[in-house]
């Protein structure tokens, strides 16, 4: 319980830090922060396979992806915000919905725990048992991730392809 | 299981390890490479030039530490601590002899059943320490530094990935004890065509991941002054160079885990001696060490891509092998064996 | 092991396999033409696994992959309904492409990847499955709308598509989450239980979660206030991606709209159908209103997508009743009428989709009789003139939300399709009535024409026998899969 809640203060600080710092890369290195913090909360509630995946992809190869973008760009502080004024709002929806939501919390009943439910989600978080439930009961969703791929990467090639066609005839026509 | 202070102090102990390697394989390093080159290499510190290390690093520590003035003060200490922790934290899960056998401990670290994920996990953030530190310097040579090694570590994580999941489908484990524990002549002879296939695209990209000679492009010297490294000085610039060697360790050990074995011993042997084939320890550092020589040998010999190359490699020729490799283990596991 | 049915999966499978397939074929030879016409085929072998399914459906709940994948009466008919916008917008895509050398190979496969999307959201069962649908359908779309890559338009149209979009993914995806926590379950029958149940205690995150969904899919429907996109990106983006997206984006999301509703959106505190209730009001006004200022033919068909959700919007309410077979008979007529308009636009328009608006089709009906005729038909029909398709489909949707006791909404939009006629006749009165020197050109082409002539005998054929389609969909309380 006491590694919990350290964890969830640093996962909640980390998470308005990616908010509230003006600089991009801190913000994303902050992202980072919490990703990685997320990912000790999995190893402790034994989910390793889960953790591990968490790192390897999210802050291994997207957040880089992302300090990639921004270091190319060169993304400067924002001095000026257009949407101030939405500020405000912003902040009494959020309010109103983490009472609401903790308010819920606290009027659930707690769900009884036994061992024996304790061992099934423990056994859930190894490798073989993430391989379980994803190639039986979410098989479905399995196949149709890897159709989502082959879409991205046809539009990305089809988008990226022709940009490259078009410089290209354009650089010759300025060469002839 | 061991009890928690046992794992501590086995960690610690692994980390001086590592560190104290680091020190010596700088001096191997320079004499091998001094003797391909038809020189001597250091000789004047100590017998043998063996307080070299020492010197070293004496003046590494004292040596004036240069803050840029322009540089992102907080990103630039934390990027050269998460390069070193994170290539020490990557070699826990390694086992460097059977359960027991050390003194009556385990020896290895951490065991989990995601080992070979862990290791791919801690290395993944390892790019953090090169890629913030060349953009928190404030200098173009370094950023351009640490882009390029970005870039080229995250292409080659797909070959890494891929070539290990050959392993993962035949061994069916993440756990690299169970790995080493593998019979592999017990497997189908078909299988060894895509291990085959997949040790060589692994050791070509575990050779890009630790930034090795031909792939040496983030520090690049000639092009690029020291990429990402040019504006480190004295111990954070220390502990870079540390991070880097740790990280060729651990590349030695995973391959050697992987693909030769680990910590297993000729069986032949043991009928000279009796049950030398288990010994811990012994057995993973002469791998190790034939590994890195290997590296070293590679350092000596070969000159450096250019950038496109290195990609092109990376993405299509690497990538698509190691994809071969993978999908005839699968088509071969599921419908041969 | 989880029992797989792949028979029930054939519509979908079918097209990914022939994008796969004439992706691998365009590699070494490329021709765009082959790539339409093993679309086309495609979009045939998927339609005839559909009539096989629908054909079958007296032997109960077809399902695959667990329940996570259904072929019900309500899937197969807006299976159905896609499947023809695909086959429209591949034909009226072809001529429009060559003529303004845009035939990149990875056209078709990129529409026909997007439309197996389109049935997966139809066809799901559960929350992951949705969500993969929605995901494939919309990436692919993406890509479309940004495809004419010299027009800035165009570049606009796609970034901003992708943005917002990818935002509302974010919402739905969020809503899915809290779903979860509240129930336990990405199972719509699952869900549905569990909601209905009297010890459950999580309103707040069902509630929560609820709304989240309704702006995710409120998003991709077009419906008030996450309409404001509409407008610009039909605008911007080519003139057969536009006709794609208002068709089968739109019938996709609310095929899963409706099966929410059926299964558990209704079943929550009436506070949740009050919010949709609004933004259904609010949709038919601003959508109407908007069009009534439009000078732009591609603008004005654009609001006018944005009103017809409104419309179709007022069939969940129904969700559980006739609302899905009144809104299947809606969107065939709305694809089919929908279709023609766009096919005649991409004919007028200039090698950069300008020149269509109210001045440039003057004295359509001396030059190009029977175009103008065929437009006519399509506007008269999307108004709602008795006779054509639309006027059908508008009694339609009335009636079932009267029925269901939702008159004052019901009233607004017959009051607004009302006011839609002045801008609907508009483009009519024009094209005949006003005198005008200029000389329209048009080249006319095979495909195009095929669909326009197709289209305005559909029309004026459903609105003249309606009974016949609307009476296949008639189904039983088939929407939630007995679990």
């Amino acid at each position: 319980m006491l590694s919990f809640v350290i964890l969830a203060v640093l996962l909640i600080a980390g998470s308005i830090g990616v908010v509230s710092l003006k600089q991009p890369v801190h913000a994303a290195l902050s992202l980072v922060a919490s990703l990685m913090t997320l990912a000790i909360v999995y190893i402790s509630l034994e989910a390793h396979f889960l953790a591990g995946i968490q790192v390897i992809v999210y802050a291994g190869a997207i957040m880089v992806l992302f300090l990639f973008v921004i270091m190319l760009l060169n993304v400067q502080e924002q001095k000026e915000n257009k949407f101030a004024w939405m500020k405000p709002a912003a902040y009494i929806v959020g309010a109103l919905t983490a009472i609401g939501l903790v308010a819920n919390i606290l009027q659930s009943p707690t769900p009884a725990l036994n061992a024996e439910l304790i061992d099934t989600i423990i056994a859930g978080g190894t490798a073989e048992g993430v391989a379980q439930v994803l190639f039986n009961q979410f098989v479905l969703g399995f196949q149709l991730v890897g159709v989502l791929l082959l879409t991205g990467i046809v539009g990305a090639t089809s988008l990226v392809q022709r940009k490259a066609e078009i410089a290209k005839i354009e650089e010759d026509l300025a060469n002839a | 299981m061991d009890p928690w202070y046992i794992t501590l102090i086995k960690a610690f102990l692994v980390s001086i390890a590592l560190l104290g390697g680091f020190a010596y394989l700088t001096l191997i390093q320079r004499k091998l490479l001094g003797r391909m080159q038809h020189r001597y290499g250091p000789n004047r510190v100590g017998p043998f030039g063996l307080l070299q290390p020492i010197a070293d690093a004496i003046k590494a520590i004292f040596k004036e530490d240069i803050v840029v003035t322009a540089a992102d003060k907080f990103v630039y200490y934390l990027a050269p601590f998460l390069s070193i922790s994170f290539a020490l934290v990557a070699f826990g899960a390694i086992p460097a002899g059977p359960a027991n056998s050390l003194f009556g401990f385990d020896p290895w670290v951490m065991d989990l059943d995601i080992g070979l994920l862990y290791v791919f996990a801690a290395t993944s953030i390892g790019v953090y320490g090169i890629f913030l530190g060349g953009w928190a310097s404030n200098n173009k040579y370094s950023l351009l530094g640490s882009l390029r090694s970005a870039a080229q570590m995250i292409s080659y994580e797909l070959g890494l990935g891929l070539s290990a999941l050959t392993v993962i489908l035949i061994t069916g484990s993440l756990n690299f004890r169970e790995i080493v524990d593998f019979n592999v002549w017990g497997m189908h002879p078909l299988l060894w065509i895509p291990l085959i296939i997949a040790f060589i695209t692994y050791f070509i990209s575990s050779t890009a991941e630790i930034n090795n000679t031909p792939f040496d492009l983030p520090e690049a010297e000639q092009e690029l002054v020291a990429g990402y490294l040019t504006e480190y000085s004295s111990i954070k610039w220390a502990l870079y160079m540390m991070a880097e060697y740790v990280n060729l360790f651990t590349a030695a050990a995973v391959l050697s885990s992987l693909f030769l074995g680990g910590w297993r011993g000729p069986a032949f042997l043991d009928q000279v001696i009796p049950g030398i084939s288990q010994w811990p320890l012994i057995w993973l550092l002469l791998k190790m060490a034939m590994i890195v020589f290997t590296f070293i040998w590679l350092q000596a010999t070969l000159p450096r891509f250019r950038y496109d190359q290195v990609m092109r490699i990376g993405w299509i020729w690497l990538f698509e092998i190691a994809l071969f490799a993978a999908l005839l283990t699968a088509a071969l596991i599921a419908f041969v064996v | 092991m989880i029992d797989i049915n792949w028979v029930v999966f054939a519509p979908a499978l079918s097209l990914i396999i022939a994008a796969s397939v004439s992706l691998l074929i365009t590699v070494f030879k490329k021709n765009t033409k082959l790539s339409a016409i093993i679309s086309l085929i495609a979009v045939a072998v998927a339609a005839a696994f559909n009539l096989q399914l629908f054909l079958n459906r007296a032997e109960g709940v077809q399902s695959s992959f667990g329940l996570e994948y259904l072929a019900d009466t309500p899937a197969l008919g807006f299976n159905f309904v896609i499947l023809i916008a695909t086959a429209l917008a591949i034909l009226i895509s072809y001529d429009y492409l060559e003529k303004r050398n845009l035939d990149q190979i990875e056209y078709y496969p990129l529409m026909l990847l997007s439309a197996s999307g389109a049935l997966v959201m139809v066809a799901a069962g559960g929350m992951i499955t949705l969500i993969l649908g929605l995901e494939i359908m919309s990436l692919a779309v993406y890509v479309l709308a940004a495809w004419k890559q010299d027009s800035p338009a165009s570049e606009e149209a796609g970034m901003k598509y992708f943005l917002l979009g990818a935002f509302a993914s974010a919402f739905l995806i969020y809503g899915i989450a809290m779903l979860f926590g509240a129930t336990g379950s990405f199972n719509y029958a699952a869900i549905a239980a569990s909601v209905s149940s009297d010890g459950f205690d999580k309103i707040f995150y069902a509630v929560l979660a609820s709304i989240l969904i309704l702006v995710g899919l409120g998003f991709k429907t077009a419906m008030f206030p996450f309409h404001q996109w509409a407008p610009d990106v039909y605008t911007g983006a080519p003139m057969p991606v536009t006709a794609f997206m208002s068709m089968v984006v739109k019938t996709a999301a609310f095929a899963a709209l409706f099966r929410i509703a059926a299964s558990f959106l209704l079943d929550m505190p009436s506070f949740i159908s009050q919010i949709l209730l609004i933004m259904i009001a609010l949709t038919m006004i601003v959508g109407n209103m908007g069009g009534l200022v439009q000078t732009s033919l591609k603008r004005m068909l654009a609001f006018s997508a944005v009103a017809h959700a409104g419309y179709l919007g007022l069939a969940l309410f129904a969700a559980k009743t006739v609302g899905i077979q009144a809104a299947v008979w809606y969107l065939t007529a709305y694809v089919i009428m929908n279709a023609g308009a766009f096919a005649v636009l991409s004919l007028i328009v200039d090698e950069n989709d300008q020149a269509d608006s109210l001045d440039d089709i003057a004295g359509l009906a001396k030059t190009h009789p029977a175009l103008a005729t065929a437009f006519s038909i399509f506007l008269f029909s999307l108004a709602g003139f008795p006779l054509f398709a639309g006027f059908i489909g508008k009694i339609l949707v009335f009636q079932a939300a009267i029925e269901n006791g939702y008159v004052l909404v019901a009233i607004i939009g017959i009051i607004t399709s009302l006011v839609a006629v002045v801008y609907y006749l508009r483009p009519v009165i024009v094209m005949y009535f006003k005198n005008t020197d200029n000389k329209i050109t048009i080249q006319p082409s095979m495909a195009t024409t095929i669909v326009i002539a197709v289209a305005a005998i559909v029309t004026v054929l459903l609105g003249i026998l309606p009974g016949w389609w609307y009476g296949l969909f008639e189904m039983g309380q088939r929407i939630v899969a007995a679990g």
